[in-house]
């Protein structure tokens, strides 16, 4: 909002964002995309083998969600320049966007719940940042996701919670948030982000990084403080992580990673392109 | 001890009931068992999903009160509930303040 004359604007339609914005939303949506699709195969992964049978549904629930939201994404990625299908079926590992935090499988219960109500929270804070955006074809898709997300955080709020009453589950829990933390800082990019600027310049999303991180810190630092993992503390009236976050120089901001090697784990991306029903797939 | 365990924790059994219109009285449409409220409140819209509901609310089975039977509502042939005892003998999980749900 800070910016008067491109915040009172608004766009009906990908063809009305301007040129110099267009790059950096279709990045944001990418970004967004794939963070979706492999969190959901994240969640996917523990259908079955949770610790409940009613949180095995939910898994399966929060994996249903992340792929309709991937899938909207996907589909509106078209219009800023990219081949949805080939996006979607057609990438090698070190082509998907997704924060490294989702490059592997998980292991344990405690680190699939600092997926859950850590970084499934920044995302849907980035979400939150376009409710009101300038590019208004979002809005709807917007609200239904965090509708959809609400019951996400109530669920890692929730089993953490269980978690943090037994001391074993309290070490489980602070092994396993510490990397998710730091990396979820990280994963709003460094407060100069240059892409950011352009959005937030343009009123397609209400924030930037440094603003984010803070609203980040105000949803989940309360729960961390209260399981004792020490990752935060009150500060002023507001939250203060207990660590911050750096970027070296190969920090990519168009992918919210930095530029090492890798990617997703092959198994997860032929999983993720469907690799299995390609002989099935049609244009 | 169960309650030293961080996985099996104290669980509780919650019906679920919901309504597809404001017009509608409340079904019962099930149950599940959870160790907290709110988990219960997750568990149940993401369990029951088969109806777009206009409204849907849990409550612990053990705060039902017997009105004409012996046994507890919502059980067959007076069976006692699944993992928990009753509304008195509960406890939560240690720190996480364990109260019942109102």
């Amino acid at each position: 909002m800070s910016d008067v004359q491109e915040a009172a604007r608004s766009f009906k339609s990908a063809e009305e964002v301007p040129e110099s914005v267009r790059g950096p939303l279709g990045s944001l949506l990418l970004v967004l995309a794939d963070n979706k699709r492999l969190l959901g195969m994240r969640y996917a992964d523990w259908i079955l083998g949770s610790p409940a049978l009613e949180a095995g549904i939910a898994c399966s629930a929060m994996a249903q969600d992340e792929w309709g939201h991937g899938r909207t994404l996907y589909a509106m990625t078209g219009d800023f320049g990219f081949d949805p299908h080939h996006l979607e079926h057609e990438r090698e590992p070190g082509e998907y966007r997704s924060s490294e935090l989702l490059d592997r499988p998980v292991e344990s219960w405690p680190e699939l719940l600092a997926l859950n109500l850590l970084f499934d929270t920044a995302l849907s804070v980035q979400f939150e940042a376009m409710a009101g955006s300038s590019f208004e074809p979002i809005h709807y898709k917007v609200r239904k996701l965090l509708d959809e997300e609400r019951f996400h955080f109530e669920h890692g709020r929730g089993w953490t919670r269980r978690l943090a009453a037994t001391e074993k589950g309290r070490e489980g829990l602070a092994r396993a948030f510490e990397p998710v933390w730091v990396a979820c800082l990280r994963w709003f990019g460094p407060s100069d982000d240059p892409l950011v600027a352009e959005l937030e310049a343009a009123g397609i999303v209400d924030a930037g990084p440094d603003a984010l991180r803070a609203r980040w810190l105000a949803r989940v630092a309360p729960e961390v403080e209260r399981a004792g993992l020490g990752l935060a503390e009150e500060a002023g009236g507001g939250w203060r992580s207990a660590t911050s976050a750096a970027w070296d120089g190969d920090w990519r901001p168009g992918w919210r990673r930095g530029a090492e090697e890798g990617g997703p784990d092959e198994d997860t991306i032929r999983r993720v392109r469907g690799d299995r029903n390609r002989s099935l797939l049609m244009d | 001890m169960r309650r030293d365990n961080p996985i099996e924790g104290v669980d509780r059994v919650y019906e679920v009931f919901a309504r597809k219109d404001r017009a509608d009285r409340f079904e019962h449409v099930g149950t599940v068992q959870a160790p907290s409220a709110e988990l219960a409140r997750v568990y149940a819209w993401q369990t029951y999903d088969e109806a777009n509901w206009f409204e849907m609310a849990v409550a612990p089975r053990d705060a039902f009160s017997r009105v004409n039977r012996e046994e507890a509502p919502f059980t067959l042939g007076g069976a006692p509930p699944v993992g928990a005892g009753s509304d008195a003998d509960f406890e939560g999980p240690a720190g996480y303040g364990g109260a019942p749900v109102r």
